[in-house]
């Protein structure tokens, strides 16, 4: 082979070369922005473990772990790292997901794919003490100082039932079913007197997989309250509600005949701050062929501007079939109404036949 | 000597190498050419049909059906944009074959062709718009039996494209998985009407009615699974667009790299978009009624069949 020849090989084999290698430099790139196991400062990947073991109880080493992180930036520059642990051994799977933001915790959920869950620590047999132990191990484990208040109040309850305990600024729920139970504590705003349901702590324990708490949310510390303070009284947001629906109205040539209001608590330009906003419902007289039966418009009540409007739906009411043109068509109502029709036909062809019979039957007489 | 030697090697070079020339000229005469091009031919016709064919019988489609019919403009964006993310997500991270027919391509064609996956083996299909059920009937029975519908995509009045049409399109089984986003989809799993015709959305589109009637709660494993909506369905925009956001964040999920269950995305979802711990303890799973008087609509959310199924 003449020197010309093999230096044109060796420059292809180069270029080769450096094309592999630039493709695998970018695809690691990739992979490794998409799965980013540990951001600088704070190491999502590591924390979900530690929560998963010294919380929850599981026992991470028996199982083979995959882990996930996802990231995203939520107005107003908060970061949330969403953690997917996939534990994997012989006999059993579980599947756990850990949010944080901005560094803290604020809720899991695990998925017993398979088998039953290998465990480090021994949930108590009652559901209220294994509920304390896994709220003390997680003030102890996170520094959440705050939760002490919750145990408190655990600690008043005789016995898991289905309850609502009102502690003044904050109330207790407990959901119980066949299977498993909820517990959550919610801020109730002294000054609005509504439940904030976004301000709460949450569990979910499963009471057929000895008593596990399968699931959390946390966010009692993540949302702060920007305003309750409320301008726009609720005749007022309702004037501003039908202000803005009147175009939508008058086009459609439909009259409101009920009006609702409700307030909340939503957040606004941050995700993680909350202010006061009136929900406005205005129901039509009938629902069109379209589905729509009302209007909604949510204003915010501190400023009385409009957040979000549109109108109230659903995907129903169809005009008659063009398909099946042979076919005799009735909709649910007629076949509702003409059983109701018959019915009262039936009972009124009864009543009359019984009149009947009583008047021909002859009237004893009185001694 | 030497040209003796010469005519020596020459001789034994004919008797080595025209024998095997003369017998190969004699075997291949015209007729052996054209036999061997067209052996040659059929094998790589063959061989190229194998490769189309391999991956369209292996292959996996996602498909999403859509009807503007009687829908308000922003719901349309909402509905449109869902549709398309349910495509796209499905094609980039889990290798399904999109087919986004949402709006004018919802015709009858369309939906019918969705009931057999656009004949992929694996199909997944999403379906939004108005739907609803109504009593036909049946000269041969002489009563009328219930039918469940979906609508076209039309300007004017829609087609509607009954339950069993759509059961006579997918007898091959490929559809796997259902969203029907539209009114009385999941009112019943179905089955059969005396007068022989099939009836109810689960059983149309996957043609069985061996479906768990709480696939979430008790996941059958038979790897099928309908989600749709009992009486009403709302639109997506409807209370803050949370519509748009459950299925905005159930998609991301479900098509994620991990390869998550029905479920889980479901829970995922729930928690994304009401901060409830899972999807139990949702507003969709446990229903809620809308409206006043004998307007009064009632909405809830069910999953038939294998909420453990992965995309």
């Amino acid at each position: 082979m003449r020197w010309p020849t093999l230096y044109r090989l060796y420059g292809l084999a180069a270029v080769l070369v450096s094309i592999t290698l630039l493709s695998c430099g970018c695809c690691i790139t990739l992979v490794a922005h998409a799965l980013r196991p540990a951001e600088a400062g704070f190491d999502a990947a590591g924390e979900a473990l530690r929560f998963l073991e010294q919380v929850v109880g599981l026992n991470v080493s028996a199982y083979d772990v995959s882990i996930y992180v996802n990231e995203y930036t939520v107005p107003v520059s908060h970061v949330r790292q969403e953690v997917d642990v996939i534990l994997n051994a012989t006999n059993s799977e579980v599947h756990a997901f850990v949010e944080f933001v901005d560094g803290r915790f604020v809720g899991h959920i695990l998925w017993i794919i398979r088998g039953a869950p290998s465990m480090s620590l021994e949930y108590p047999p009652d559901v209220l003490s294994a509920v304390e132990d896994f709220l003390d191990r997680y003030v102890n484990a996170f520094d959440a100082a705050y939760c002490t208040e919750f145990i408190e109040t655990l600690q008043e309850l005789p016995n898991l039932e289905n309850t609502t305990l009102d502690k003044g600024n904050y109330t207790l729920k407990i959901e119980v079913y066949s299977e498993r139970a909820s517990l959550t504590w919610t801020y109730k705003s002294p000054s609005l007197g509504i439940e904030v349901e976004r301000k709460q702590l949450s569990l979910g324990v499963m009471l057929d997989v000895g008593n596990l708490v399968r699931s959390m949310i946390d966010e009692w510390e993540l949302y702060k309250i920007g305003s309750e303070e409320v301008r726009v009284s609720r005749e007022e947001a309702i004037e501003i509600a039908y202000e803005t629906a009147r175009s939508f109205i008058e086009e459609r040539g439909a009259t409101v005949v009920e009006e609702r209001a409700s307030l909340h608590m939503k957040p606004r330009n941050d995700n993680y701050t909350l202010y006061p906003v009136w929900f406005v419902e205005l129901y039509f007289d009938r629902i069109y062929e379209d589905g729509i039966y009302g209007y909604e418009v949510w204003v915010w009540a501190d400023t009385g501007e409009v957040m979000y409007d549109v109108p109230m739906g659903m995907f129903g009411q169809v005009s008659p079939s063009q398909h099946l043109s042979g076919a005799i068509l009735l909709p649910v109502e007629g076949v509702v109404a003409l059983i109701a029709v018959a019915l009262a036909v039936g009972t009124v062809m009864t009543l009359h036949r019984r009149r009947k019979v009583m008047a021909r039957k002859p009237r004893r007489r009185m001694r | 000597m030497g040209s003796s030697q010469a005519r020596i090697d020459s001789v034994y070079a004919e008797r080595l190498i025209s024998p095997v020339y003369e017998a190969a000229g004699n075997r291949m005469g015209r007729g052996s050419v054209y036999a061997e091009i067209a052996i040659w031919t059929l094998v790589l016709s063959l061989v190229f049909i194998m490769t189309l064919a391999i991956p369209t019988a292996h292959a996996k489609s996602c498909i999403a059906l859509g009807s503007r019919w009687g829908v308000p403009p922003e719901e349309q964006r909402a509905d449109a944009f869902i549709a398309s993310y349910f495509t796209s997500r499905a094609r980039w991270y889990r290798g399904y074959t999109p087919y986004n027919w949402y709006g004018s391509s919802t015709d009858r064609y369309h939906i019918l062709r969705a009931a057999w996956g656009a004949g992929h083996r694996r199909s997944l299909v999403f379906y939004i718009g108005h739907g609803g059920c109504e009593a036909i009937w049946k000269w041969s029975t002489w009563r009328f039996e219930m039918h469940w519908f979906i609508t076209t995509d039309s300007e004017w009045w829609p087609d509607k494209v009954y339950d069993m049409d759509i059961y006579h399109e997918s007898a091959c089984r490929n559809v796997r998985f259902v969203i029907l986003w539209t009114c009385h989809g999941g009112d019943v799993i179905g089955g059969f009407h005396s007068s022989g015709d099939p009836y109810g959305m689960p059983h149309a589109w996957l043609h069985t009615t061996r479906l768990s009637s709480d696939g979430y709660k008790r996941p059958d494993g038979r790897g099928y699974v309908f989600i749709g909506w009992t009486k009403a369905a709302p639109l997506l925009t409807a209370n803050k667009g949370e519509g748009r956001r459950f299925m905005y964040y159930f998609i991301r999920y479900f098509f994620d790299r991990t390869r998550r269950s029905v479920n889980e995305a479901l829970d995922y979802a729930s928690r994304m978009v009401w901060r409830v711990k899972c999807f139990e303890d949702s507003k969709y799973y446990k229903g809620w009624t809308r409206g006043w008087w004998i307007f009064s609509t009632r909405f809830r959310m069910v999953v038939y069949g294998d909420g453990s199924f992965r995309a």
